[in-house]
């Protein structure tokens, strides 16, 4: 009996040595397409980030670093692009990564022939694909476009994969296990990883909870062990109970103004707008002081290209913002409606202490909620608003946030069209002088904040939770998990 | 054999009817799905090749009768939102929400119908009155609210369940049951009072009968009376109600899969809507006017087991 028993425990014991690290991640939404070429979520990107990997991928700096290049050079002039892969790469499959899968995944953003391309940046700048050998490739641009290297974190992925949707297939540290829609993404360690010291834990499930209160329960209860972007509130009731982490995020909460509608043509009365409103109430109210107030479209993480001092072009001046609405022929002010997605709370929040800041200079603003997707429909395609508030996701280049604003933006659904703005936006990205680069994409953002386009809110800081006992936790400025660097200790 | 023709006709009428005015109010209401599969990030490439491989620019009438003709060969399409076929995405939901609808009519039936004859039995004194309070209240309560007390009790305090956790049965039956017991609860709680106050009515109301004076003049026991006669005829409008609260279960709770993270029918529904995703809103409409449908018929089989007078029609 003793000996049973005695069997029994050490059999206990080595179970216990031997059973997995998980970590369950709680996210708000399904991932729109597994396929990463496919996929625009923000969402989406934040899971499968830890999956697929591009020539390059992004730093916790922002930076890009190489990932299945080794190595890579720019030519002089700027248009040619030239990486060297690694040695022994391996896709999730086990087959070791080929210049045939690197040109095949170049080739399926870029489209050819008659195939049209999944990436409108690479069929619009990218002239030519070549392998020089089995070990480098080159990549031509027609046009000069200096930020085109963050374009290289799009994914290789293997040529030879029928099904990129059910299966699919990368190099990142974790290997895509399973997905059941509306329940769960489950990704796995992937034991060659061409960095052998990555990742730390064995699974991980990012599983899906849509409602706030119930993420939160589970958090608590322990089913959950990572709780990624906490609103104000639950930050609060997790504080010192819980690791928390809280940085800047690289996100533009701003309330957009319909540049096209009457009386919003007219500067002054977007300048009165912006003298009405009080980011820091805004951030005090809405974010519990998590938050970053903002001047214009970039957040400071973007250090480098971040004009500072433009958060107080705006001082909050109830009388001038009365002055310049009497000039303006509105000394009464008028009555206007702010169009918010319901299944923001945090914009519905912020709506509500507008309007309140509104009311003062006379402003009569009217609320009006709509769904998630006839606002994408609506407001962000058919330009069909007159304010609106929103959050954009940061991206690692100063161009892709920029160009939100450029007059042959499709989705510019600010209706701004400023010749001077596109040149400057333009000639930035052809300059090969980071310093000259830097300064042409600060004066736009000034531009931008005297011609008072948006009322710019503020960069909501990201907040996450963490289960006691986790650590290891990189805060990205792009909207990115990064599973690999986690341990349990 | 004609009596289920007949009904077989009209429910493939219902579902007829109902698609198309689905397929109308899709067409009329806005957003677009695919824009709200992609997002705010989506690249125009995206959104081009997605709106070419579902094909949406084709007029409704075309798309509608292709639905339909699907629906013949057991077609249900492709859902937009998640390319997968729509009806393995509903096969995937239904064990939840069947063995929700299961444990939570389980647990109406055998408190709810007890209950509300006590309640009758007892009708002017303490327990009757006491029951009829507690019911009164747990009418009043919403489900959603339950459900958090209860999660905030059983999950958070005492620890007895994991609340966002929900284990398949083929994992873990005795896991399963757990992460169900609770929403079921939650679910059952309202209609148990609904169910108590009927039975209560229905019962009292029986007992003014001529009938029941003849059984008691028989000499016959409160207890004989109320067993033997009444209960069988007071049944009726009973199962009635039970039979709706059925269906309405089977189509999903919404609210309570929401705040169990539970993988039902109903936030698939909430889903598909919200994403404007076509295929899959039809197929979850087909299905609850089949539940509704199928029930209704259930319901009056049950009727003639109990009452022979009554004969299906």
């Amino acid at each position: 009996m003793r000996r049973i028993l005695s069997l029994l425990i050490i059999f206990l014991a080595a179970l216990s040595v031997f059973s997995t690290e998980r970590i369950v991640v709680a996210v708000m939404q399904d991932p729109d397409f597994l396929d990463p070429h496919r996929a625009a979520a923000s969402g989406t990107y934040e899971m499968m980030f830890n999956v697929f990997e591009g020539l390059l991928k992004p730093d916790s700096k922002g930076n890009v670093i190489p990932a299945i290049a080794e190595s890579y050079s720019i030519s002089p002039d700027g248009l040619v692009y030239t990486f060297k892969l690694r040695e022994g790469v391996k896709f999730h499959n086990g087959k070791e990564v080929t210049m045939n899968d690197v040109l095949y995944s170049l080739n399926r953003l870029k489209g050819s022939g008659e195939v049209r391309g999944l990436s409108s940046d690479f069929e619009k700048f990218v002239s030519k694909i070549e392998a020089i050998g089995d070990r480098t490739v080159e990549i031509t641009l027609n046009t000069l476009n200096t930020d085109f290297l963050d374009k290289f974190i799009n994914a290789i992925i293997p040529a030879d994969n029928p099904d990129h949707e059910r299966n699919p297939i990368g190099t990142g540290p974790f290997k895509f296990v399973a997905y059941q829609p509306g329940q769960r993404v489950v990704i796995a360690k992937f034991n060659e990883y061409w960095n052998p010291d990555l990742p730390l834990v064995d699974e991980v499930e990012f599983r899906i909870i849509p409602d706030n209160q119930a993420a939160l329960m589970s958090f608590m209860a322990g089913e959950v062990q990572m709780l990624p972007r906490l609103d104000a509130i639950q930050a609060d009731i997790l504080m010192g109970k819980y690791n928390l982490i809280s940085a800047e995020q690289n996100m533009v909460q701003l309330m957009a103004i319909n540049l096209a509608r009457e009386p919003f043509d007219d500067l002054k009365v977007r300048k009165a707008i912006n003298l009405a409103i009080d980011k820091e109430e805004i951030i005090e109210i809405v974010a519990n002081g998590y938050g970053t107030a903002l001047g214009s479209n970039m957040s400071p993480i973007m250090e480098r290209y971040y004009q500072e001092g433009l958060e107080d072009y705006y001082k909050t001046d109830v009388v001038a913002a009365k002055s310049l609405l009497a000039q303006a022929g509105y000394p009464e002010g008028f009555k206007t409606k702010i169009t918010v997605p319901s299944n923001y709370q945090f914009h519905v929040d912020t709506a509500q202490v507008i309007v309140e800041q509104l009311k003062k200079v006379g402003i009569t603003a009217e609320i009006e909620l709509i769904e998630w997707s006839i606002w994408l429909d609506r407001v962000y395609t058919g330009r069909d608003y007159e304010m609106t508030i929103v959050g954009l996701t940061g991206k690692l280049s100063a161009y892709d946030i920029l160009k939100r604003y450029l007059s042959d933006y499709p989705r510019n659904f600010y209706n701004y069209f400023n010749p001077r703005y596109d040149e400057l936006v333009n000639s930035a990205i052809k300059q090969t002088d980071i310093d000259k680069k830097a300064a042409l994409f600060k004066q736009a953002q000034v531009l931008l904040t005297e011609e008072a386009v948006a009322v710019y809110i503020m960069d909501p800081n990201f907040i996450v939770a963490l289960a006691p006992n986790l650590f290891g936790y990189n805060v990205y400025p792009l909207y990115v998990q990064d599973m690999s660097t986690l341990y349990y200790k | 054999m004609y009596i289920y023709l007949r009904k077989l006709f009209a429910m493939l009428a219902t579902v007829f009817l109902v698609s198309m005015i689905t397929f109308i109010t899709f067409e009329i209401i806005p957003g677009d799905p695919v824009l709200a599969r992609l997002g705010v990030d989506a690249d125009e490439a995206q959104i081009r090749a997605l709106s070419e491989e579902l094909g949406l620019d084709e007029p409704l009438s075309k798309r509608f009768f292709g639905w339909i003709t699907g629906l013949f060969t057991g077609d249900l399409g492709q859902s937009i939102r998640y390319s997968r076929p729509v009806s393995e995405l509903i096969l995937d939901r239904l064990p939840v929400t069947l063995s929700l609808a299961l444990i939570s009519m389980a647990l109406i039936v055998i408190i709810g119908v007890p209950l509300g004859i006590l309640s009758a039995r007892y009708g002017d004194r303490l327990p009757g009155i006491s029951i009829s309070i507690v019911s009164q209240i747990g009418m009043a309560v919403p489900s959603f609210w339950t459900g958090i007390i209860l999660m905030y009790i059983f999950g958070l305090t005492l620890r007895w369940v994991s609340p966002g956790g929900y284990t398949p049965w083929s994992v873990d039956p005795v896991e399963a049951f757990k992460s169900l017991l609770l929403p079921a609860v939650a679910i059952a709680l309202p209609s148990i009072a609904t169910v108590t106050r009927y039975t209560r009515n229905t019962v009292m109301e029986q007992m003014k009968n001529n009938y029941v004076r003849l059984a008691f003049s028989k000499g016959l026991k409160m207890n004989a009376v109320l067993f033997r006669h009444v209960l069988k005829n007071a049944l009726i409008p009973v199962i009635t109600v039970l039979g709706m609260i059925t269906a309405n279960i089977l189509g999903g709770s919404i609210v309570i899969e929401q705040v169990f993270t539970l993988p039902g029918v109903g936030r698939l529904l909430i889903n598909a809507i919200s994403v404007r995703d076509l295929p899959l809103v039809q197929g979850m409409v087909l299905y609850i006017s089949l539940v509704i449908v199928v029930t209704n018929f259930l319901i009056d089989i049950v009727y003639t087991l109990i009452d022979p007078r009554i004969k299906l029609r």
